[in-house]
């Protein structure tokens, strides 16, 4: 990433700095790390002369998005001042989820791509990125041309780098240093939300293990509050969030071998995923009377007029939560990374949205599309991000910033739930939703009593077996 | 006399359309025309894609042959949407043209206030699905939904709406009969209205009652309306999947996925078009050799077919 | 007696059927002007409203969200498109009506039957139809398809109503030295008004809330539908703003209620044709 780029054009930067760093070598600097600081960038004083932000004046970019999850809003927010400072005229088209995943695999596969923009879900880059359908972006990354001095990309959070932007098309894997994306607009993971006032008034602790948690919930259960709450519908967090977490965090694994090989075993029906579930059947005593028709939202309501104590959550929706205008309980929350058994990593899923150049965009937007890029997930637009939408950031400066930190006391929980968090490996084969789908059926199924732990996992583990039989990943 | 003749005439004439085969040919021309351009793409190209195993993922699906049907076949999940398209159907619509009938004769009463209630009724057709799905949400929401609310005030224990096995079905037709049941009622009812009274006159001339009228008048005169409104909704309910969607996609445990929800869900979610294209041609075929099998033993337009 | 006690218990019902066809609505309307607290912590709704709270709910649905642009936008492309369907459609339904052909029973099933494709088998395809010959992303690219999702409903319908005709009608007309165009414009037309109240209604209902061609065909978002627009209120990861979801809700509905309040009339209004003899 920092070698000196072959192919940018042999302009005044390159000649000088290569001139400089010849120099230092005569004069013996190099082996100091001289050369490495001239390399990088955002304190380079002679590439900051050579960025000219107005540089694709006029151009039109268009941009696929997610919509209705605020990040929308806050670029839209910011399109007047992407124009002042670059002439770059921004369109946003943000349909919801469903809508756009659909819109995406239709572009990827045609011959032109209606936008040079396109932001995609870190579950589906191998089917995406994998495919070919986004540009390799490492020459604009590298050339302090195409790049504002002050973007520097070593601020993103590795893991969501690693989960939405790097790609290995040989290899089919998610390693090497081939650039394709960029994480933005958001990058997530779980963590564990908690009502302080009821903790403190039961004297209790915010649990650190999975006892703990159900502990907690049996203690601070009662009329009008639930100890804790979950996923209980037939929904996809169900899998994702739930289970997920405890199952990793009691030391599960999910899918052994390797996913572009024929050996990609499920282990859902090993002890921990058995154990997993039993957890949540466990405590459903102590959950909202209507838990198993919960889903996403009925989890928000429910923890934001204050009728929950416990859960562990989407770090995207402690925005909302600690609104006062959307919740009752904003000044009551606490947060912390997700419990986890003795020994084990506090850890939960990773997800977030990288933002990629289609491949089949307008070759001569194509720079002018980065440009764009560049500045949607800079520095300013992700913190402009979180402060007015709470939308969950991808920079660890964004994370850092004590202004917003004193203002949304989630966010050291939520960076570190970034850092640690593992990605489903369920995520780099295409059937990644049939497979969760399936699991989710099966354990709400378990969950309303239609079935034991044991035969929901066994279900799962065999409907999974024939999915994966049939997509060539198992023999 | 000369009339029929004349009709007649241009039957037996020279030609597919007889005497005014031009003529005939102007005015339905450009209909078949266009119905031809837009039906032959899609249904050459659904039944290629069936034959193959389309995916996101793999560019243009390689060719599987009659793999997906097979598969199909074997799947238990198609035969528990079959059974649950089935029952969804038959349920909401006989509901629904039960209801509407009545409905219609209801309204032929004439009351006063009658053509605002009307079109009040009216107003479900008219929703988008996704905010019927909200709509319907928030009232039936366990937590501070108004039904379960009066129904809580009323002493009684509101039922699992949409959460439970038993009930998620029983809640989609519900909820299908306050969105449908009006289309049955307009359609029923403006045939009603063009009804000739001189029969109902000479009926009621007869001493004939209230009911043995209905039986054994109206109800003849009205069939062709109620065949239609209902063969129309069957085939519309059979495909739609908005509603599911929007209240319980599919569940609970797959008691509400249909086949139309199970093919939009093989290709929206999961994105195996070969898969869902074979689903959906199975129901073009089921819905086919339905209406066939309907329309041998009904007449839709009695005294017209030739 | 017996007659009134009748008579109050048919209004009962006729209230009651009002009642259970409007509350839905008057119960968005409500948790439109609620804001999205209130709508969670009150239950039932109190009546209390706040004009500032509406006012920055609509507003924000109308303009930030669009659905203003949406809503002309819908009623453009249905607008025209059932119009260019009845066009087709009405003179086609005639000669299903009167004039006798070969393979009459057959072709009006086959043009039944178009309507038995699931929406996700022909969206697609359609899609790539339109997008081939330069129309994607335009009102016209959702139009074409659209007037071929009326033009069965359209057809049955009007063939129904032209049914009621009696021939002798026609006939005279004929006799007068009309061609067949002449009595379907001067005579036919006039009586069958109700018939194309009613197909243009129905076939506007079903496009007005298409969903699937419209998300293929439209990428920017200055052509979107109503249905697109709304879309975005209930996506799958997040928690659903049910104010702002009941206030789009409303909005959606009011242009299609006055179309159904307009149209009504002329349903209703149809002339019995017994009646005419």
């Amino acid at each position: 990433m920092n070698d000196i780029d072959k192919n940018a054009r042999p302009g005044r930067t390159e000649l000088s700095r290569r001139h400089l760093i010849k120099r230092a070598a005569g004069i013996g600097l190099l082996g100091t790390g001289f050369d490495r600081l001239m390399n990088v960038r955002w304190i380079d004083p002679v590439a900051a002369a050579a960025y000219d932000p107005k540089k694709y004046a006029g151009t039109k970019i268009s941009i696929l998005m997610v919509g209705g999850e605020g990040e929308d809003r806050a670029i839209a927010d910011l399109v007047p001042e992407l124009e002042a400072e670059t002439g770059i005229k921004l369109e946003i088209q943000a349909p919801a989820l469903g809508a756009l995943i659909e819109k995406t695999f239709q572009i990827v596969k045609s011959d032109h791509s209606p936008f040079e923009l396109i932001s995609y879900l870190g579950f589906l880059t191998t089917q995406l990125v994998g495919a070919g359908g986004f540009e390799q972006l490492n020459t604009y990354v590298d050339s302090p041309d195409e790049t504002p001095p002050d973007w520097d990309f070593k601020d993103f959070i590795p893991a969501a780098v690693k989960n939405v932007g790097i790609y290995d098309l040989k290899t089919h894997t998610k390693s090497g240093s081939a650039i394709y994306g960029v994480p933005g607009l958001e990058s997530t993971s779980c963590i564990y939300f908690y009502r302080k006032d009821l903790l403190d008034a039961a004297g209790l602790k915010p649990a650190q293990t999975w006892e703990e948690f159900n502990s907690n919930a049996q203690k601070l259960h009662k009329a009008g509050v639930a100890g804790c709450s979950f996923i209980g519908a037939n929904d996809p967090s169900l899998g994702l969030v739930d289970w997920f977490t405890r199952f990793i965090t009691i030391g599960g694994t999910l899918m052994t071998g390797d996913p572009n090989g024929k050996d990609f075993r499920p282990h859902v029906d090993s002890p921990e995923g058995i154990a997993a579930l039993q957890m949540l059947i466990d405590t459903l005593p102590f959950a909202p009377q209507n838990v198993t028709q919960y889903g996403f939202a009925e989890n928000v309501d429910g923890f934001s007029t204050g009728k929950i104590a416990q859960m562990i959550f989407w770090a995207t929706i402690a925005g909302p939560i600690f609104d006062k205008e959307k919740s009752l309980v904003a000044d009551k929350t606490g947060t912390a990374v997700v419990p986890a058994a003795p020994g084990q990593k506090h850890r939960s899923i990773l997800g977030g949205w990288g933002v990629g150049i289609p491949k089949n965009a307008d070759p001569a937007k194509k720079a002018a599309a980065w440009r764009a890029l560049t500045w949607l997930t800079s520095k300013k637009t992700n913190a402009y991000e979180v402060s007015k939408y709470q939308v969950s950031a991808s920079r660890k400066s964004t994370f850092e910033d004590p202004d917003l930190v004193k203002r949304f006391p989630y966010l050291p929980a939520s960076a570190k739930a970034i850092t640690d968090a593992e990605v489903m490996t369920t995520a780099y084969i295409p059937e990644v939703f049939e497979l969760n789908a399936a699991l989710c059926v099966e354990f709400n199924k378990a969950l309303i009593g239609g079935q034991d732990a044991k035969a929901a996992c066994a279900a799962v583990q065999t409907q999974w077996e024939a999915i994966l039989r049939k997509g060539g990943h198992l023999i | 006399m000369g009339t029929q003749a004349l009709a007649e005439g241009s039957g037996i004439s020279a030609g597919w359309f007889g005497r005014r085969g031009a003529e005939a040919w102007l005015l339905l021309g450009p209909c078949l025309f266009y119905l031809a351009t837009f039906a032959i793409f899609p249904l050459v190209y659904s039944l290629r894609l069936s034959f193959t195993d389309l995916t996101a993922a793999v560019g243009t699906g390689r060719w599987v042959g009659l793999k997906n049907y097979s598969d199909l076949l074997a799947d238990p999940q198609f035969w528990n949407a079959t059974k649950n398209s089935l029952i969804m159907v038959a349920s909401a619509v006989t509901i629904q043209v039960v209801l509407g009938v009545a409905l219609a004769m209801f309204f032929d009463l004439q009351l006063r206030g009658s053509s605002i209630v009307r079109g009040i009724l009216a107003l479900p057709m008219l929703i988008t699905p996704i905010v019927v799905g909200v709509m319907w949400r928030a009232l039936l929401n366990p937590d501070w939904g108004l039904i379960n609310w009066a129904i809580a005030r009323v002493g009684f224990e509101p039922p699992n709406w949409l959460g439970s096995v038993e009930m998620a079905m029983k809640t989609l037709v519900l909820v299908d009969v306050w969105q449908w049941t009006p289309f049955v009622v307009i359609i029923v009812y403006a045939r009603l209205q063009a009804l000739p009274h001189d029969v109902f006159e000479a009926a009621q001339i007869d001493g004939a009652g209230r009911i043995s009228t209905f039986r054994h008048i109206t109800l003849p005169l009205l069939m062709p309306a109620i065949l239609f409104a209902g063969i129309f909704r069957a085939v519309d309910e059979f495909r739609s999947f908005d509603l599911i969607y929007g209240l319980t996609y599919g569940g609970p445990a797959r008691t509400t996925t249909t086949l139309s929800f199970f093919s939009f869900q093989n290709g929206f979610q999961f994105h195996n078009y070969g898969y869902a294209a074979a689903v959906a041609y199975v129901m073009l075929l089921i819905l086919v050799a339905g209406t066939t099998i309907l329309l041998r033993y009904v007449q839709l337009r009695p005294g017209h077919t030739q | 007696m017996k007659r009134h006690i009748g008579r109050v218990f048919a209004y009962v019902i006729l209230i009651a059927l009002g009642i259970v066809g409007v509350a839905p609505f008057v119960y968005l309307a409500i948790l439109s002007a609620k804001r999205r607290i209130e709508i969670l912590a009150q239950v039932p709704p109190k009546m209390v409203f706040e004009s500032a709270t509406i006012a920055r709910t609509y507003r924000e649905v109308l303009h930030s969200q669009g659905m203003l642009e949406f809503t002309a936008n819908s009623v453009l492309v249905v607008g025209l498109a059932t119009l260019v369907a009845l066009v087709i459609g009405t003179p086609a339904a005639y000669a299903f009506s009167r004039l006798p052909f070969r393979g009459k029973e057959g072709l009006g099933g086959w043009i039944l039957s178009l309507r038995f494709m699931p929406p996700i088998a022909v969206a697609i395809p359609l899609f790539l139809m339109m997008k081939s010959i330069g129309l994607g992303d335009t009102y016209l690219g959702l139009i074409l398809p659209y007037v071929s999702f009326s033009l069965p409903l359209i057809v049955w319908i009007m063939v129904g109503f032209f049914d009621e005709v009696p021939r002798e009608i026609d006939d005279a007309a004929l006799v007068d030295g009309c061609s067949h165009f002449g009595v379907l414009w001067r005579v036919m037309l006039p009586i069958v008004r109700p018939g194309l109240a009613t197909s243009a209604l129905f076939a506007s209902i079903f496009i007005w809330n298409e969903f699937l061609v419209a998300l293929y065909v439209i990428d920017s978002r200055d052509l979107q539908t109503i249905t697109l627009g709304a879309a975005t209120l209930v996506s799958a990861q997040r928690p659903i703003d049910w104010n702002i979801a009941a206030a789009v809700g409303v909005v959606t509905v009011i242009p299609m209620l006055i179309f159904s309040l307009l149209v009504q009339r002329y349903i209703v209004r149809g002339l019995t044709v017994g009646a005419v003899k």
